[in-house]
């Protein structure tokens, strides 16, 4: 379950409302997808409920934790795909894997089942004793899903994780976060990538200018706004209205 | 070119913008209160400069020979060019995020190497103005110089950092074609760059101890007996300091002569390397970069994990990325290096040197007890303090601070991990020092262990100091590794002031002895003092600090 309460947060002295009073609720065991045009101020909320920035006003509830409260405890609660590739480009791809399971102290039988699991999925075998900055693009984002499930959280969220995957591996990511909803857990991910977000999302919130304009299931929204694809909703709300 | 040029100074400059930092903050006054503070602190630290070039002025003139001292500043200024923009260069020609980016751009390869050329000299220069300037100016006031000798000063001091660039693009130029022929190349360029800087301080000892073969006392006494000018000694170490000085302490057609001449010389000494190299940099950088991708192809699989505590984790981390970043392991372990290595080279070729290091066991044998742990505490702290490793150990995150944000951790867990990095660097830093000291003089093996033991206690104060101010003023926005650890100015200024703050214990000692306080019990009491401080900051750090750390945000 994830919950915003009332969440603003400005930039540059207030210029900026990049987050704007926003209030939403996701059930457990929800796929939800998270979309809006660019600047509408997805990876600002992404960062606040991660714990990156603070809110000027509101909370967020991790299942039953606050995360400006119990931090920790809300910080174990979910694993993290950001949007960018600044990641420890010396470490090698298993050292870094390894870290991330040394944090969530998950035990070496967990960890190696995981591994032995997503690492073939994710065609990462061979690469996985280099140094990161040998990886690709994709690769990169693939050690990052791998990475932010190791420890099997309760939320995962993931920050346009579509960008730059080959195929296959959008694919099985697709895959993955279908499965994670299924066994009762929530998946909370932004994208631009439309058609992905109308079959994959149990339920889709739209942003535009920091607040949200728009929050239902798939065919919901399409059948309140008379359209025939989620590219239709999306063009009525965020650009005619413009 | 120029395009290219302006884009690298403007990409400098905007660094420095505060009225963007302004228009970012969150309490206006407090970012106005820290511009403040840092520039005091620079000016502060300039003034010191000002004021020890002043002083050495006026000893100078004592001796009758001021002019050498336009020649002293000259040379130190040449060196500094030479130690300080050795990693600068490499990293800026070869290690350098843009490479990719600006080879796609339809600059040559000349003009590419040209631009970063002139972007580094342009640093280069504004210090040597500064270091100069202060005795030029008063020289110019002792000798009621004219315009003509302050307009030659201003054209020939940023001058004199061109040819010392010229040879350590050289020297990296080399060193990179060397390494391409290894598979360890980063390795190789460590190595290299340590062996390099301690070859050249050897070379540099030497030279300056035993110009023209004659040993140190019988130097001193030719000077005393002002049986030689000084200038010439000066002169011996860099000849072309020769045609700066008189270019500006001559009048008429000679000086206009000898100005021309130096730089001439300057400008044809890198207009040389600029051509031979110029064609070829393009494609070396480049294929240094490539290289880096494919590096360390090790085949390790995943293999048996072992569980470690998340402090241990974060802990091993840090030093990783000490140990595999080469500039990092360049700045925080060469003095553990460098000293032991300089000692071994002393002893082992022998002469004047070593016969002098005999006599240090007798000297110090000579000195109070407690007055030697206090020298030997001091001098090991003064090590320790130059290292950069924990007082950039925040910044150095840069943007991955967001990823350290979002882990499960308590922040405290983060600084601890950083301070026992700082620590263990530290000690890497001075054991080997220590361990020389003792096997060298064994008779005094209490007093240097004690004198170890003292400076932990202020080596971990300074540690805590200066990761409590990186975490309340991290510089997240660096762009390569080089920027991260060496362009730090409040990093630097940090360094400073634990430099003042150990001379400042040195003096509180000292004044305690001329109290005629017992010299143990002035030990005891300045060791109090940093004890104290030691459980100040540390829980400092740990409670209030860690909270400002885990809440700094990235902005953009
Ligand atoms: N560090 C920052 N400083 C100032 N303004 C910022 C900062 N980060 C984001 N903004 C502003 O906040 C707003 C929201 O940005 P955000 O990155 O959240 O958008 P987004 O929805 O993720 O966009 P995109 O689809 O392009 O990723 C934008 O107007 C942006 O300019
Ligand atoms: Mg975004």
């Amino acid at each position: 379950m994830i919950r915003f309460e009332n969440v603003t947060k400005t930039y540059s002295g207030g210029a900026t409302r990049a987050v704007d009073n926003l209030n939403l609720e996701i059930e457990s065991g929800k796929v939800f997808g998270f979309l809006g045009p660019n600047g509408a101020g997805k990876t600002t909320t992404i960062k606040i409920m991660t714990g990156i920035l603070q809110p000027d006003a509101g909370t967020v509830w991790l299942e039953h934790a606050d995360i400006a409260k119990d931090t920790i405890e809300a910080k174990r609660m979910f694993g993290f795909v950001p949007d960018s590739f600044e990641m420890f480009e010396r470490l090698t791809g298993i050292d870094y894997l390894r870290f991330l399971a040394d944090v969530y102290q998950v035990g070496e039988a967990e960890r190696k089942a995981h591994l032995d699991q997503y690492l073939p999925l994710f065609d990462l075998e061979k690469a996985i004793g280099q140094q990161i900055r040998s990886f690709s693009h994709g690769m990169k984002q693939k050690l990052q899903i791998i990475g932010s499930t190791i420890h099997q959280p309760r939320i995962w969220i993931l920050d346009e994780p579509m960008v730059g995957l080959d195929p296959a591996s959008m694919h099985v990511l697709k895959q993955k976060m279908r499965d994670y909803c299924d066994s009762g857990k929530t998946v909370f991910f932004s994208t631009h990538v439309l058609d992905v977000a109308e079959r994959l999302c149990d339920e889709i919130g739209i942003i535009r200018d920091g607040k949200l304009i728009a929050q239902g299931a798939p065919d919901a929204l399409m059948r309140s706004e008379s359209a025939t694809s989620l590219e239709d909703v999306f063009l009525n709300l965020t650009v005619k209205e413009g | 070119m120029f395009a290219y040029l302006k884009l690298l100074v403007k990409q400098r400059l905007a660094l420095w913008n505060p009225a963007r930092n302004l228009r970012n903050a969150k309490s206006k006054w407090k970012v106005v209160l820290s511009y403040i503070g840092f520039t005091l602190g620079m000016l502060a630290l300039y003034g010191m400069l000002v004021g020890m070039e002043y002083l050495l002025y006026g000893a100078f003139v004592q001796l009758g020979e001021p002019q050498t001292l336009l020649a002293l500043t000259g040379i130190v200024c040449t060196l500094l060019v030479i130690v300080t923009s050795f990693f600068f260069v490499l990293s800026e020609l070869f290690f350098s995020r843009d490479i990719p980016f600006v080879s796609a751009l339809p600059i040559t390869s000349r003009g590419l190497l040209g631009a970063k050329l002139i972007r580094i000299w342009i640093g280069e220069a504004g210090i040597a103005l500064l270091v100069c300037l202060p005795v030029v100016i008063l020289y110019g006031i002792g000798h009621a110089m004219g315009v003509f000798y302050y307009l030659a000063a201003i054209i020939l001091i940023p001058l004199l950092s061109v040819a010392p660039l010229a040879v350590v693009t050289l020297l990296s130029f080399a060193l990179i074609r060397v390494s391409a022929l290894w598979k360890r190349r980063e390795l190789l360029t460590i190595v290299a760059s340590m062996a390099f800087l301690i070859a050249f301080l050897y070379a540099e000892m030497r030279l300056s101890l035993s110009a023209e073969g004659s040993d140190l006392g019988a130097l001193v006494l030719q000077l005393v007996l002002r049986q030689k000018q000084m200038l010439d000694l000066v002169v011996g170490i860099y000849p072309p300091i020769q045609l700066f000085t008189s270019a500006l302490t001559n009048g008429g057609g000679s000086a206009l002569l000898h100005g021309i001449m130096f730089a001439g010389l300057n400008i044809s000494i890198m207009a040389v390397v600029w051509v031979l190299l110029g064609n070829g940099y393009q494609r070396l950088a480049v294929r240094q970069q490539e290289s880096l991708a494919r590096l360390n192809a090790s085949k390790r699989r995943v293999g048996k994990q072992r569980e470690r505590s998340p402090l241990t984790a974060l802990y091993v981390r840090e030093m990783r990325e000490i140990l595999t970043v080469p500039v990092y392991a360049m700045n925080s372990l060469a003095s553990a290096v460098i000293f032991p290595v300089l000692f071994a080279v002393m002893v082992v070729s022998g002469g004047q040197t070593s016969a002098e290091l005999a006599m240090l066991p007798a000297l110090a044998a000579m000195v109070p007890k407690p007055v030697l742990i206090a020298i030997i505490a001091a001098l090991l702290t003064f090590l320790t303090s130059m290292n950069m490793a924990v007082a950039t150990s925040v910044s150095r995150e840069g943007k991955r601070h967001e990823f350290f944000q979002t882990l499960p951790v308590k922040p405290r867990n983060h600084l601890l991990a950083k301070l026992l990095m700082g620590l263990t660097v530290n000690m890497l830093c001075v054991l080997p020092i220590t361990v020389i000291l003792l096997v060298a003089i064994p008779s005094l093996a209490l007093t240097i262990l004690l004198g170890f033991v003292v400076s932990c206690f202020f080596s971990t104060a300074m540690a805590s100091f200066a990761l409590m101010v990186d975490a309340r003023h991290p510089r997240f926005g660096w762009k390569n590794e080089t920027e991260a650890i060496k362009q730090n100015g409040i990093a630097a200024l940090t360094m400073f002031g634990s430099m003042g703050f150990i001379v400042l214990c040195g003096a509180a000692f000292y004044g305690l002895l001329i109290l005629n306080v017992a010299a143990l019990n002035a030990l005891l009491i300045v060791m109090g003092i940093a004890l104290g401080l030691d459980v100040f900051l540390i829980n400092r750090l740990m409670k209030t600090t860690a909270n400002t750390y885990i809440h700094q945000e990235i902005r953009n």
